[in-house]
Formats: structure tokens, sequence, C-alpha cells
């Protein structure tokens, strides 16, 4: 005899956790299954070298609106800011929160309804749609855009393409104060737990369990659970194509979920060095857009693992001594326009020992102390532990047809499936965002269901 | 020494000839001003003249004529032999189908998504007096969803969403690139939709070659204005911040109640006075002409069509980066027209406008890096040619989605009240069609009034 949930979720990432907090919150009885052994998804820090720590995935996560950080319940002084973030960019992140957050609370129109609003005036444009064809290269100098460089670390954005602007709003540029993103994660768990969220680990969702056309449930590795509404943080692809049998699904949501773009260009180096490095601030190489950066993204674009990858250079233990052992030092590199599949085959560990030479000779001329260990994280290694399509934690490109408006969620075509994970619609908007606009749609139409 | 017009047109272009062929078929006395003393030719690849203008103007009338009509296209891969599309669509399917059958199944389907667009949109880029927002004209919301995703779609993105065969993606990509878009941008997708919506434009068969030298001819014959060549314009002069005629180089003034000008914007608002920072791509079309000697045998695919280069879209997005910076892409996107036997025009869309070194030092290596290429398909080219002329890219605003789907009288209006652009880059995407002359004409006669 299995228990029934009111809510069954896949993920306990920020945004498993966050919709798992506010649902529990609302005393709706909630389970997360996870994969792995812990939860936190990207926010981990995790011990790569005995005594150093960093997080294998990212240090920063873009900045959730500010009305969103009491729902998260967050420490006080928890996030901080990386870089400069824009007045701009978090006023349209808020705008365009708040038409999730509306349309999460509507629920969708049926029959007559639905004919009805065809005739009404289009609704008004997404904030950030007139950002569509406009490029980094034409706003960076525009006040408001913090600083823009956040944006490219990990990517593989020409800045000076029409509608890479839109890499803008997803801009990581918030971090934690201490214990790097892991503290954030922990912090999301204790509070989930809190608030009597079950959480269960090791658990591989394998299906999405439909009944009547709805989802009802999840098969898991310990067998099935039941549940009024389904919430999935995976992304588009492996939510449609990777738990369901492809002949339940309507053929419009296979052919969007088949043609949607995902794939990593993100590689991480964590370094271990025996004495701290003579910068202690953050920087990137190239600093700007450059030809070397060029260079770098076409041959990523065909495959080939670029000789000198745009990177961005973080000394995490010179701000937050908690990640490295006294009077050594933890570096992470953070490098853009990496291959997700290299023309000539599979990730080796050749390959990877190529790509943190190649780092580690850059960085020399800056007088580099002696480095005890390295770890390289490439976009396989990203996919195999996190889940995500072609380890790209975008959830997929950001380009001006797979943005905003355009990414779906948080109600799916599935009734009673939400979508919350980093491809939905809010997914870009920071951290948790995509959780809470899931939760927000799971609590509208649980009381419509019980109304009627 | 002052004449007296109701109308100065600068430049004998095709745009310019059609604004002052409009503006004289209602009366109005209209000057022609053209700087050279034998206007060139535009190019040989017409694909798709204003057919407004051909019928209005009865060009047919006074001697255009056709060589080819419905340029079959034919894609040029290295590892396959050329696939030719045929318009129809049955003979489409089955060339297709030598390739890959779904995507001959799937060609039927992008036609129609073409097309479905295309004729709603036909209407916002045909007439000059449509305002207001382009997507407004799709009134079923689902049918505006599609019109406002496409809008922001690349154009390789778009094409991968139908096909699979990389020879078929790579061909039909060639069509997007025209007026310096990248593979990836917002915009050239629809770049895309604005071709078919040119090729349907009500009469079958638009999508043609004219017998060289007619077109101008023809439009000269048509235009029943005086065409004086050999005079260029010194000045645009303004009275009361309206423009109110021209000053040519050698002292004439010539008053006139509006200026109508086939030079881009830039250069046309600075001839008035106003300077405005430059706005200019990097990326613009060249265009070779290799004329031959005897002993070519032109390919059928070529005799009877336009052939482009089946481009991988990261190669093209290579090329555009490339001559973004200046440099000469290594293998750029072209597509190839015989303009007669003897005659093979090539157009080049991504070429850096003010590449390092300048223009001169790049002209033979490029002219001879593509007979090495052409030679590939053309075999005896490099044997029996006889000339070469190069025609640089002209510095031009990029091509945007904003000015895809902008209303016709803000590509027209320039910022001086009374000078009107009538040129090709006053059309949605830089080309020659004539259709700019006649929004020029049109809104220039109606401020007269």
């Amino acid at each position: 005899m299995s228990l029934r949930y009111d809510a069954a979720i896949i993920g306990a990432g920020a945004d498993g956790l966050a919709a798992a907090s506010l649902l529990a919150r609302a005393g709706l009885k909630v389970v997360v299954l996870e994969r792995a052994a812990h939860a936190g998804g990207r926010c981990v820090t995790s011990a790569f070298a005995p005594g150093f720590h960093a997080g294998p995935y990212a240090d920063t996560v873009a900045k959730p609106p500010p009305a969103l950080l009491p729902l998260l319940g967050l420490p006080d002084g928890l996030l901080e800011d990386f870089a400069p973030v824009g007045a701009d960019i978090i006023q349209r992140r808020t705008r365009a929160f708040a038409r999730v957050l509306a349309e999460a609370v509507t629920p969708p129109p049926r029959g007559l309804f639905e004919k009805l609003k065809a005739l009404l005036p289009a609704p008004r444009p997404w904030p950030g749609a007139d950002w569509a064809d406009r490029s980094i290269a034409e706003l960076r100098d525009h006040a408001g855009q913090g600083d823009w460089r956040a944006a490219l670390a990990g990517r593989a954005t020409d800045p000076a393409l029409a509608g890479s602007a839109l890499s803008l709003f997803a801009a990581p540029q918030a971090r934690a104060r201490q214990g790097g993103l892991g503290a954030i994660g922990a912090a999301l768990e204790a509070r989930a737990r809190r608030l009597g969220v079950a959480l269960r680990f090791g658990q591989e969702v394998t299906e999405i369990v439909l009944a009547e056309g709805r989802a009802t449930g999840l098969g898991a590795s310990d067998g099935r659970v039941a549940a009024r509404a389904v919430i999935s943080t995976l992304d588009l692809k492996r939510t449609f194509l990777g738990l369901f049998r492809w002949a339940d699904l309507p053929p419009a949501l296979l052919a969007e979920a088949g043609a949607w773009r995902a794939e990593g260009t993100r590689a991480r180096i964590l370094l271990a060095l025996e004495a701290p490095p003579a910068f202690t601030r953050p920087f990137f190489v190239p600093e700007g857009d450059s030809p070397e950066g060029q260079s770098a993204r076409a041959q990523g674009r065909h495959g080939v693992v670029p000789v000198n990858p745009p990177m961005l250079v973080d000394p995490v233990s010179a701000r937050d001594p908690s990640l490295a052992p006294p009077g050594r030092a933890t570096v992470t590199l953070t490098l853009g326009a990496i291959p997700a599949r290299p023309f000539d085959g599979a990730w080796t560990d050749e390959k990877r020992q190529l790509l943190l030479s190649g780092a580690l000779a850059r960085l020399k001329p800056l007088g580099l102390p002696r480095v005890l260990a390295a770890a390289t994280i490439v976009p396989p290694d990203i996919e195999a532990a996190l889940g995500l399509t072609g380890g790209d934690l975008d959830g997929g490109a950001l380009s001006p047809d797979q943005m905003l408006g355009f990414r779906p969620g948080p109600r799916s075509a599935v009734p009673r499936l939400y979508l919350a994970g980093p491809s939905s619609a809010a997914g870009p908007l920071g951290l948790g965002a995509a959780g809470i606009a899931a939760a927000v749609a799971v609590m509208a139409d649980l009381s419509e269901g019980r109304r009627a | 020494m002052s004449r007296d017009f109701d109308f100065v047109v600068i430049g004998a272009s095709v745009g310019g000839l059609s604004a002052a062929a409009c503006l004289a078929r209602d009366g109005a006395r209209v000057l022609v001003a053209e700087q050279a003393l034998a206007p060139p030719e535009p190019p040989g690849a017409l694909f798709a003249l204003d057919p407004v203008m051909v019928t209005d103007l009865k060009l047919a009338q006074h001697g255009l004529a056709f060589m080819q009509r419905d340029l079959a296209l034919t894609g040029w891969d290295d590892e396959a032999p050329p696939l030719t599309l045929p318009r129809e669509r049955r003979a489409a399917e089955r060339a297709i189908a030598q390739r890959s059958e779904t995507d001959a199944e799937a060609w039927g389907a992008y036609q129609a998504a073409l097309a479905a667009q295309a004729r709603v949109l036909r209407r916002w880029w045909s007439r000059p007096e449509r305002d207001g927002r382009a997507a407004e004209l799709f009134w079923r919301p689902a049918a505006r969803a599609r019109f406002e995703r496409l809008c922001v779609t690349g154009a390789a993105d778009w094409l991968a969403r139908h096909f699979e065969s990389p020879q078929l993606i790579g061909m039909l990509l060639h069509d997007a690139l025209t007026g310096g878009f990248a593979p990836a941008e917002p915009g050239s997708a629809l770049a895309l939709v604005w071709r078919a919506a040119q090729e349907m434009s009500g009469q079958p068969g638009m999508v043609s070659l004219a017998v060289p030298g007619t077109l101008m001819a023809a439009l000269r014959r048509a235009c029943g204005a005086v065409v004086e060549p050999g005079r260029m314009v010194a000045e645009i002069l303004t009275a009361r911040g309206q423009a109110a005629g021209v000053r040519l180089e050698d002292g004439e003034t010539v008053s006139a109640r509006a200026v109508l000008s086939s030079l881009p914007r830039g250069p046309s608002e600075r001839l008035a006075g106003l300077d405005r920072p430059s706005e200019d791509s990097m990326v613009g079309a060249a265009r070779i002409v290799f004329t031959l000697g005897d002993g070519v045998a032109l390919p059928v695919e070529l005799k009877t069509g336009r052939c482009v280069l089946a481009l991988p879209p990261e190669d093209c997005a290579d090329a555009h980066e490339a001559a973004r910076a200046g440099r000469l892409p290594p293998l750029p996107p072209f597509e190839v027209v015989a303009e007669t036997p003897r005659r093979l025009a090539v157009t080049l869309p991504l070429m850096p406008v003010s590449p390092d070194g300048g223009w001169p030092a790049l002209e033979a290596p490029l002219a001879a890096a593509l007979v090495k290429r052409l030679s590939r398909h053309v075999p005896g080219l490099a044997q029996s040619l006889t000339g070469v002329s190069v025609t640089r890219p002209k510095a031009r605003p990029r091509a945007s989605l904003a000015q895809l789907l902008a209303p016709a009288h803000e590509r027209a209006l320039s910022r001086v009240p009374g000078l009107y652009l009538c040129g090709e880059d006053a059309e949605p995407v830089p080309c020659v069609s004539g259709r700019a002359g006649r929004f020029a004409a049109h809104f220039a006669a109606r401020t007269i009034r």
C-alpha cells in the first residue's frame, strides 16, 4: 500500500527544494526523489582534494528577484554579489518572473474561454523581448547592465551577434558568502526538512506514471510513488524524451522536445595550490571579446577542444578561507566554448589532461604557485552528475527562440505535470525561481480541483 | 544657373528610376541626377523584381526581357552530387528523396510553413501604406505565436527543425545570409520567409533573370523623366529644415519640392548636412563576374538555375565571424548565376566591408580561390577565363529583425523632411527590386499633395 502524496518532485536541486518547501509550508504532503546521495544539485561544494573544497559545476548562480528571497528562506547575508549586477537586469528578471507567476496562478483556459481569449488583444510582450535582436556588444556600454562578462563565462555566446543580449538575463552574478554554493544547497535542504518534506536519496526516477492522460505519480528505483501532481526539475528533453513512453505524448510535444537545443559549453578546472596566488580577485581571460575568444568559439563549434578557451579565473579561497587548508589556496577556472562532444570521439582522460595543461600554461605568466591537485570537469561529467542534457546548466541554448516566452512551463502539455527545471520559463530568472513558479501553479491547480 | 523641378532623384539605380517613373507617370517633372556617365547594370541575379512596378510601368512593353524564369536552386557539395530543387513540389521531393527519405517527406511541410507566413507578410512588404506591427496581421493566436517565434529564430536552427540532410540545410541556408545575417541570428529565418514572399509576389515566374541591359533600358524608357548622367550631387539644399533641391558638383542648383535618394541612409543624410554615427555593418556582399572564352561547357544546373555552395551552418558562422573581424573568410558561401553562357556572376554575401590591408590586396587572392573552388563544378573554367571584375561590398546598415519588420515609411523616410530613400537598403533586406523606389515615390507624392 503506497502512500499518496500531494506532490512528487524529481530532483533535490535548488528548484526542487524551493518548490518542496513552499508546498509543504502550504500544508501539502510532499516527497522529493533525488538520484544522488545528497541534495543541492549544482549547489554543492565538494572536496576535490584533501582539505580543498569548491563547487564542481559552478561558483555562482543567477541572482533571484529580490521578492523571491523570503520565499527561498535563505539565511540573511548568505547571497552576495559576485560581479556588479545591473539594476536593469534585476528589474527585468523581476518583471519577467511576475509574468510567469501571473500565468502560474491562472489555471489554463478551457473550451469556450479559449475561443474568447483569441479575440482579446495580445498580451504585452515579455520584459526583455526587446533584447531579442540586440547584442551584448550593443548593450554593454549602457548603464544598468552590470558586468556583462559574467554572462559569457562558461558559455559560447558570441557577444557581437544579435540576440546575445538575452544571455544577460541568465548572467550568474551571485554567490554564497561562505562555504560555496553548497552552503546554499544545505540551507535549502535544512529548510525543506524542517517543513516536513520527505527527501529520498538514491532514487532514480525512471518514469512519470500517467492515468487518464494525467500525471499521477513516479516510477523510481524503489517502486512507485503516487501523487496528485508531479514536478520535474529535469530539463525539457530529459523529462519528455526520457520519462515517458513516446506513444503516450502528443506528437507536437515530442517534436518540440526533440528540436530543443541543449548542449553544454562549460568545463571547470579546480586547482589546489600550495600557496595563495598573486591575484585575489576574479578575472577574465581574455578581458573582453577578442580574436582569441572568436577563434575559440569557432573551434568549439566544430567540435574541436579550443587551444585558448575564454575563462573566468576565481581564487575562491581568497575571499572564503574555509575552502582551502590554512596557507593554501583553491582556484577555480570556468572555461567556455568547450564542445560537449568532440569531433574525434568522447572525452577521454587524455583530452581532459590537455585541457588542464593548456589552462595552466596560460596562468603561468601570473606566477601560479605549485599545483598540488587538480580536477577537470567537462560537459559529459556535468551531464552524468546532474542529469542535464549535454551538460548544459542553462537547460538549453539561451537563443531568443528558446528564451522567455518560448521556454515552457510551469505547466506542461501533460496535465498535473509541472516543469521547474532550468529549461522552464523561470529557469533563467534566478536561483529557485522555476521551483517557486511550479509550486505556485501546483497550489493553484490543486485548490481548483478541490473546489470542483 | 538654376532650374526648377517637382522632384530630384539622386542616382539612376533601379530604385531611383522606378521612383522617377512612378512620379513622372502622375505628371510630375522629375530630374534624375546620376553620378556615373554610364550607370552600371545591377547584378544579374535579379531574383524578384517588384511585380507591381513591372506591371504598372509596363516594363515588358519597354523592352524588359527575361532570359530565365523560375530559377531552380542547386546546392553544390564537395561530398555529394549536386542537388537541384525544381519549383514543382513533386519533382523537388523526388530529388530530395535521393538524399534522405525523411527530408523528402518534410519538404511539403516546410514549404507549407514558409508559404503560410509569406502569404500574410506579403501584404506587409508590398504595400507602402501598411502601419502598426506586422504581428497584427496574424489574428489567430496560434499563427501569431508561430510568427513571433519564427521572428527570433535563426535560419540554421529553423531549417534543422525540418531537415536532416546537411546538403539541403546548407543550400537553403544561403538565402538567409543575404544582407549579412549570421546563420543563428534572429531575423535570419524571417529572411527566408521574405524571400518566399518575393517569389510569390503576385505574378508567377518573378524569380527570374533579366536579359542583361534590358532592365535599365526599359526603366529609362518607361521613366519619362529627365535623366542626366555624369551629374554628381554635392549637397541637398534645405529650406526651413525641409529638403528643397540639390546643388550639383558643377555649381548648378536645382530646386524641387522633394528629393529622393538611392544612396544609403547615412550618405543621403550627410548630403543634407546631417551627420550621424555610422551604424554600418562590417559584413557586406561582394560580387565577382567571370567572363569566359570558348571551351567551357557549363553544367546543366548552371544553365537553368542558380547554384549555391551548400555550406554547413558552422562554416557560415565562421565566415561571418571572419568578415566581421576584417578577414577574408577561408571558405565563404557564394551563389553563382550564368548571366549569359559566357558570363558567370558570383555573389558572396559574407565579405568584410573594410578588410585589414584594404580591398585591392584581397581581390586577386579571392578571385583565385573562387576559380579553384568553382573549377570543381565547372570543369575547364580556369583555362578559359578571359576576364574578372570585382565589385567590393558597400557599407550599409546591418540586416536586422527590426529592419525586416519596420513599416515601409520607416525605411523610406529620412530624418530630413522632404528627403526620401529609394535605394537598396530601404528594402527590408538589401536587394534590387525597385520596390523601395515605388514606396519612396508614394510617400514623396503624398507629402506634396
